[in-house]
């Protein structure tokens, strides 16, 4: 928390002495007062993702049999129940921690440890929660935008979210020695590749087809955490309205 | 026309939105409901078609002029710069904001081919109704598209979709505005790049 304090009074700082905030920090979805600093920060991780990662995903796309493509994907999907888990417990949301305990239990033992996936046949509903969405049930405000070097799009919420999910994750904590120093990191590294390879049309279009790749990956960020935290029940009358101008 | 022939056409997937006027009055939503089941019919229909790329915007063009409200969108896209816009750049921006959208959409098609939309519940809002729909996307998991549609232009047309969370007309207007703020507020300027876009 107070690393993250010490950013933003940077940040205020930045704002008295550099011209860069002379445009309003308000964006369309909160506000980005340290925007001079996330530029650069943006260009670096779009530099990793031009040398490493999209060639690395393109890779593992065209290398890698189909099938161990899934048991990854099952894999980075069953290892982040336990979070999942007890983030929907701190929300106090028994029916996700639920379905999530379901999850776990089946694809555990029937699924091999989650290399595969018989729980979504069986129609068990998958969620997704992380500490970042727990603080904003809780009534934490989102905060500045940031993007961070290599974790890419933040803000000061999710950067505290972040913290509280390596804590809370049970992969901080199992085996000894190097198992432990190693099962974090290989998940990290496993979901990366996974994310660039799932989602990798929508992220080279936004990073690679947009005039501005900044703009559009605060847009799609602050309005996917948006709905992330309102577990998709985002009220579309409370929405932006496009009559909301007057008639164009 | 009675109400039960209507679900039962609606259910049927026949397309009766443009032949009942009356029926739109009675059960907007279910009209609703039934306008987004065949847009996204025809839209799976024009991904899977045969056609070139470039035939594919032409169709894909007409079809978001038949069932969107693009004039609105337009504006919306522009944010605060949509008051400033003198009267005379409108139609040229109109025009290039629909080819550019039409360009950008036809070219992400190529990702889609074994796609299936189920359309699911509809509800009315204080500013039309909303339609939710799922895609099916084979082994990968599937996508949730929220539709907003309304009259308010005098026929019932789409306004917005959300794709997992994601408005089209916001993400949109995050671009625009930004660009727009680059070349210092110079619309004419930005125009001709959705120009070279398009």
């Amino acid at each position: 928390m107070s690393n993250n304090r010490s950013l933003a009074s940077l940040a205020v700082l930045g704002c008295l002495t550099l011209a860069g905030c002379a445009t309003s920090t308000t964006v369309d979805n909160g506000y980005d007062p340290a925007q001079y600093l996330n530029r650069p920060i943006h260009a670096f991780n779009k530099g990793v993702d031009t040398a490493l990662l999209r060639p690395l995903s393109k890779g593992y796309e065209a290398v890698v049999p189909a099938t161990i493509k899934h048991v990854v994907n099952n894999e980075v999907r069953f290892l982040s129940l336990p979070g999942t888990f007890i983030n929907s417990a701190l929300q106090g949301n028994v029916e996700r921690a639920g379905d999530t305990a379901a999850r776990m239990v089946v694809n555990a033992t029937l699924g091999g440890l989650g290399a595969l996936d018989p729980a979504t046949e069986m129609n068990i509903p998958e969620h997704d929660e992380d500490f970042g969405q727990t603080l904003a049930v809780w009534g934490a405000r989102q905060g500045p935008y940031y993007e961070l070097p290599l974790f890419g799009p933040s803000s000061a919420r999710d950067f505290v979210g972040r913290a509280g999910d390596f804590m809370l994750s049970p992969l901080s904590y199992i085996g000894g020695g190097t198992t432990r120093l190693l099962l974090g990191p290989a998940k990290r590294v496993a979901s990366i590749i996974d994310t660039r390879y799932q989602f990798g049309d929508a992220i080279d279009q936004a990073l690679y087809e947009t005039p501005d790749s900044y703009v559009t990956v605060r847009n799609l960020y602050l309005q996917r955490r948006n709905n992330a935290i309102l577990n998709g029940e985002v009220d579309p009358d409370a929405s932006p309205d496009i009559y909301e101008g007057g008639e164009f | 026309m009675n109400r039960r022939l209507f679900l039962a056409a609606t259910a049927s997937g026949v397309a009766l939105v443009s032949s009942s006027r009356s029926a739109i009055a009675q059960d907007a939503a279910v009209a609703a409901q039934a306008h987004v089941r065949r847009i996204s019919d025809d839209v799976l229909a024009l991904i899977r078609s045969s056609a070139s790329d470039a035939e594919k915007r032409i169709t894909f063009m007409s079809m978001m002029d038949q069932n969107a409200n693009m004039r609105q969108i337009a504006g919306f896209a522009l944010g605060r710069y949509a008051r400033t816009m003198p009267e005379s750049l409108k139609p040229r921006y109109i025009e290039a904001f629909k080819r550019f959208v039409a360009a950008t959409y036809v070219s992400r098609f190529s990702e889609y081919t074994g796609e299936t939309i189920d359309v699911g519940s509809a509800r009315p809002l204080n500013k039309g109704y909303s339609v939710e729909t799922t895609l099916n996307r084979g082994s990968q998991p599937p996508f949730s598209v929220r539709w907003e549609l309304s009259d308010r232009s005098g026929q019932l047309l789409v306004d917005d979709f959300v794709i997992e969370g994601i408005s089209m007309a916001m993400s949109q207007r995050g671009e625009f505005t930004n660009l727009i703020t680059s070349y210092g507020g110079d619309l004419e300027k930005f125009v001709q790049y959705l120009e070279s876009r398009g």
